[in-house]
C-alpha cells in the first residue's frame, strides 16, 4: 500500500467508524422510549417543584430571569446524569462495548462517539423541553424566537461541556454505584459549566443578549479542555 | 531513611518556629488584631492543600504510565491529607469571615473554590471505595488528573462570577508588612513539612497494609 493513501484512508475510517457508532447510540436512544420518557416527565417535575415553591405571584422581571435559569439547569443537570448512565448502562448491559472494542475501534473514537451521540440527544431534549418549561414559568411570551435559539444554543453549548466530563465519569460510575454516584462525582466537576450556563440564560431572559462574553469563553474552553484530556484518558477507563 | 528521620526532627522545630513567628514576632494587624493571626494557618494550608492535590494528579498520572501500586497509594494518601487541609481552609474561612465581613460565609471566591476542591475531592474517595480493587486504582487515577485540571477553571470562575466582572479586585497582598510576610512564609514551610512528614508516615503503612494483606490472600489460596 503507497505511505500517501494509508495516511488520508486512516481519517476516513475513523470517520467512518465514528458516525456508525454515533448511528448506533442515536438509534439505541430512540428505542429506549421508557428513558426519554423518563426524562422528560422528570424535567416537567423538576419545573412544578420551583413552581410551587416560588408561589402563583408573579415575580420581578430579573427574578424570574434567574428561577428560570435555576429551573432549566437543575432540570437539564439531572436529566443529562439519567440519559448518560443508561447510555452506557445499555452498551454495558449487553456487552455492545465489548463488541465494538474486538472490532480494534480506538478507545478516544468510542469516547468522541458517545460525546457526540448524547450532545445530539440531550440537545434535542432540551430544544423540546424549554418551551413548555418556560410556558409554565410564564416567560414563553417575554422570549423572542431569536432569544429562544440563542438559548437552545447556550444549552447545547453547556451540554458538550457537561458531556465531555460525563461520558468517562459516567463509565467509570456505571460499574459502581451507578447514578447516586455520578452525581456525587460529576456536580463538582461541572460547576463551572452550571455557572457560565446559568449566567448565559439569566442575561438572554432578561436583555435578549449573551451578556457577558466571558461565560461563553469559559463555556468553549473547559469544553476543549475536558475532551482532549478525557479523549486521551478513555482507554484507560474501559480498559479490562 | 536518613532523609526521613530528618523530615521528622525539622518538622516539629519548624511548627514551634512558625507559632513564635505567627505570635512573637510578627506584628499586630491594626484593625483586626488577634483574629488576623489565622491568616498565616488559613493561607497557608490552602497552598499546602493545593501542593497535595498536585501530588495527587502527578502520581496518579505516574501510575497510569507504570502501573505501579506505589503511586496510587502516595496519591491517595496525598489527596487525604489535601482533605484535611482544605477542611483547616473551610473551618478558619468563616471565623475569619465572621470577625471581618460580620457573616460567616459571602461566597468569597477562594472559600468558595475550596469547597468545590474540598467536594471533588470527597467525590474521589466515594469512587474509591465504590469500585473493586483493581479497577479502583485505575479509575481513582483518571479521576485524580481530572479532578485536577478543573482547579483553576473552578477558581477563576467563581472569581468572575463573585465580582461579575472581568476586573475583579486586587488582594491585600501587598499591604502585609515585612514581619507578617517573613510569619507566613514560616507557617507555610512548617504546613509543607507537616503534610511531607504526614504523608511519609501514612505511605509506610499503607504499604505495609499492602503487603500484608497480599500475603494473607496468598496464604489463604494456598
Amino acid at each position: 500500500m503507497v505511505y500517501g493513501v494509508a495516511i488520508f484512508q486512516t481519517p476516513m475510517i475513523a470517520f467512518h467508524q465514528a458516525l456508525w457508532l454515533v448511528r448506533k447510540d442515536l438509534s439505541l436512544h430512540l428505542r429506549s422510549k421508557n428513558v426519554l420518557a423518563l426524562v422528560f416527565i422528570f424535567s416537567l417535575l423538576v419545573v412544578l417543584v420551583f413552581n410551587f415553591a416560588f408561589g402563583p405571584t408573579p415575580l420581578p422581571a430579573e427574578d424570574q430571569g434567574r428561577l428560570t435559569a435555576s429551573v432549566l439547569w437543575t432540570a437539564f443537570s439531572f436529566a443529562g446524569i439519567i440519559t448518560l448512565t443508561r447510555s452506557i448502562e445499555i452498551d454495558r448491559a449487553y456487552g455492545g462495548l465489548d463488541a465494538v472494542r474486538l472490532t480494534g475501534t480506538a478507545p478516544s473514537l468510542i469516547y468522541l462517539s458517545k460525546v457526540v451521540s448524547n450532545v445530539i440527544w440531550l440537545t434535542l431534549i432540551q430544544a423540546a423541553i424549554t418551551p413548555v418549561a418556560l410556558l409554565f414559568l410564564e416567560a414563553l411570551d417575554q422570549v423572542s424566537w431569536l432569544s429562544l435559539l440563542k438559548l437552545i444554543v447556550v444549552l447545547a453549548m453547556g451540554t458538550i461541556g457537561f458531556c465531555a466530563v460525563g461520558v468517562i465519569l459516567a463509565t467509570m460510575s456505571v460499574r459502581a454505584g451507578g447514578e447516586s454516584l455520578l452525581t456525587v462525582i460529576l456536580f463538582p466537576l461541572i460547576f463551572p459549566v452550571i455557572m457560565a450556563g446559568a449566567k448565559c440564560t439569566v442575561s438572554i431572559l432578561t436583555t435578549s443578549t449573551i451578556g457577558n462574553r466571558f461565560w461563553i469563553s469559559l463555556l468553549v474552553t473547559y469544553s476543549l479542555v475536558f475532551l482532549s484530556c478525557s479523549y486521551l484518558l478513555f482507554e484507560f477507563v474501559i480498559e479490562g | 531513611m536518613p532523609v526521613a528521620t530528618a523530615l521528622y526532627v525539622v518538622t516539629p522545630i519548624a511548627l514551634f518556629a512558625a507559632l513564635y513567628s505567627v505570635f512573637g514576632y510578627a506584628e499586630y494587624e491594626g484593625t483586626m488584631l488577634e483574629v488576623q493571626k489565622i491568616f498565616y494557618f488559613h493561607v497557608s494550608s490552602a497552598f499546602t492543600a493545593f501542593t497535595a492535590f498536585a501530588v495527587t494528579c502527578i502520581c496518579s498520572i505516574a501510575y497510569l504510565v507504570k502501573r505501579c501500586v506505589k503511586y496510587d497509594l502516595v496519591a491517595a494518601k496525598s489527596a487525604e491529607l489535601g482533605l484535611v487541609f482544605c477542611t483547616i481552609v473551610l473551618t478558619t474561612g468563616p471565623i475569619w469571615a465572621r470577625s471581618s465581613w460580620n457573616t460567616w460565609w459571602n461566597w468569597e471566591p477562594r472559600l468558595t473554590s475550596t469547597l468545590i476542591l474540598c467536594l471533588t475531592y470527597v467525590g474521589y474517595f466515594i469512587l474509591r471505595t465504590s469500585v473493586s480493587t483493581e479497577q479502583k486504582e485505575r479509575f481513582a487515577s483518571v479521576f485524580g488528573i481530572v479532578a485536577f485540571l478543573n482547579v483553576p477553571i473552578v477558581y477563576y470562575s467563581v472569581k468572575i462570577w463573585q465580582t461579575g466582572g472581568l476586573h475583579p479586585p486586587t488582594t491585600t497582598r501587598s499591604h502585609l508588612a515585612e514581619s507578617m510576610k517573613h510569619a507566613w512564609l514560616v507557617s507555610w514551610l512548617a504546613l509543607t513539612l507537616i503534610y511531607a512528614s504526614l504523608l511519609k508516615l501514612n505511605i509506610g503503612f499503607s504499604w505495609a497494609q499492602y503487603r500484608l494483606n497480599k500475603l494473607q490472600a496468598r496464604t489463604y489460596s494456598n
